[in-house]
């Protein structure tokens, strides 16, 4: 009789055992970051971009400074098309910085001549949002700060910075007589993150 | 005389349970015994979980994870009487920053899952994307590693997930690795913080 009862109670035991009485789910979490940066897609360096622009003759033939327009159509045209890069920056907040320098030859120019051509650069930043965001800098006055795009820049194919010149002019005006030389001027831009 | 009477009453039930022809047993009589036949049946589901303590459980933390890429394996042990299956569910389907990206830019990066079971005499791997391992999906292409088995996104169940074909009781490592290269996009990878988890799952397989 004590044996009939065991073995019910063997039975019983095992049915009771539920089958998903295991741990039958586990996780693994996965965190990663992705700090805020800027680089250039294409060329030969991901954080420095270069063009080199050749206005060609500066003077007119009476030894005063080319028109103004005509210089910045040779800067946009010099080398078969505008000066332009293609920046990817992944923060929300990129920021542009311009520091235009003039042209000139160095050194000191005799009373009545000048070696030093000022003029505006203009650097145009594309916007993923669309539309795009200009920081402009005159060789007469300090560099720019920072200055926000005002949103991502854009990701899309092609370039999205743009690097323009205008407002050509020598000191002391229009009939000022330039030197002559070779001049040499550069337009640096900064692009941030953030 | 009070044992006997019990003995007759205990005879007297069981014949009166069985339909078969009836047959007396006396105390100190012949015959003094019958002979009873009971069937028992029953049966044991299949067990068929993670050993305890074993689960596949593990937190990866990947600073600049685009530039430097990873590679991580997680172990666990599987405890089956039967051939298993195990899914898996990738929570976001890569790591994904949650943030908004514009056009040329993304916040979900992709990594790969390969998942390893081995068991006592059998083994089964398969690897696929973490974007494969979402509910509903049947692809199973990975990123960075060469493409092997099917896909096997969770939940796991009896006809889900990657199939074990025998037995895992005897403590063997399975294993599920994750691995991203360093991301080369395009689109542009948004700065911020991803994240994603891995849920795995295990049933019995049929």
């Amino acid at each position: 009789m004590k044996k009939f009862l065991m073995i019910g109670a063997a039975v019983a035991s095992a049915l009771a055992v539920p089958a998903g009485a295991q741990t039958v789910t586990g996780t693994i979490n996965i965190t990663g970051t992705v700090t805020s940066k800027c680089a250039i897609v294409g060329g030969g360096s991901t954080t420095t971009f270069t063009d080199n622009v050749n206005l060609g003759e500066l003077a007119q033939a009476n030894g005063t400074l080319e028109a103004s327009g005509t210089l910045a159509s040779r800067f946009v045209g010099a080398g078969g098309s505008v000066p332009a890069f293609r920046v990817v920056c992944n923060s929300a907040t990129p920021a542009v910085a311009v520091d235009a320098t003039e042209l000139t030859t160095g050194g000191a120019a005799s009373t009545g001549y000048t070696n030093r051509i000022d003029y505006v650069a203009h650097v145009a930043v594309a916007r993923a949002a669309g539309g795009t965001t200009t920081v402009n800098n005159a060789t007469t006055g300090a560099a720019t700060g920072a200055t926000p795009v005002g949103g991502a820049i854009s990701g899309a194919a092609g370039n999205n910075v743009t690097v323009t010149a205008d407002t050509f002019t020598t000191p002391g005006g229009a009939s000022t007589l330039l030197v002559a030389g070779t001049y040499n001027g550069q337009i640096a831009v900064t692009i941030t993150p953030s | 005389m009070r044992m006997r009477a019990r003995w007759l009453g205990m005879v007297a039930a069981l014949a009166a349970a069985a339909p078969c022809a009836a047959q007396t047993a006396y105390y100190g009589g012949s015959p003094d015994r019958l002979n009873l036949t009971v069937e028992v049946r029953a049966s044991i589901a299949a067990r068929c979980g993670f050993a305890p303590a074993n689960e596949p459980g593990a937190n990866y933390f990947e600073p600049d994870f685009e530039t430097q890429g990873f590679d991580r394996v997680a172990a666990f042990k599987l405890d089956c009487t039967s051939a298993s299956r195990v899914g898996v569910v990738s929570s976001n389907g890569g790591l994904a920053s949650g943030s908004a990206a514009g056009p040329g830019y993304t916040a979900l990066a992709p990594y790969d899952v390969q998942l390893t079971l081995s068991g006592n005499a059998t083994s089964a791997t398969a690897t696929c994307g973490a974007k494969d391992l979402v509910p509903a999906s049947n692809a199973c292409a990975p990123t960075y590693l060469p493409a092997s088995g099917s896909n096997f996104s969770g939940p796991a169940s009896t006809t889900k997930g990657l199939r074990l074909a025998g037995p895992a009781t005897i403590g063997s490592d399975s294993t599920i690795r994750v691995k991203a290269n360093a991301y080369a996009g395009p689109p542009i990878l948004t700065a911020g913080t991803y994240s994603d988890t891995l849920t795995v799952t295990i049933s019995p397989a049929t």
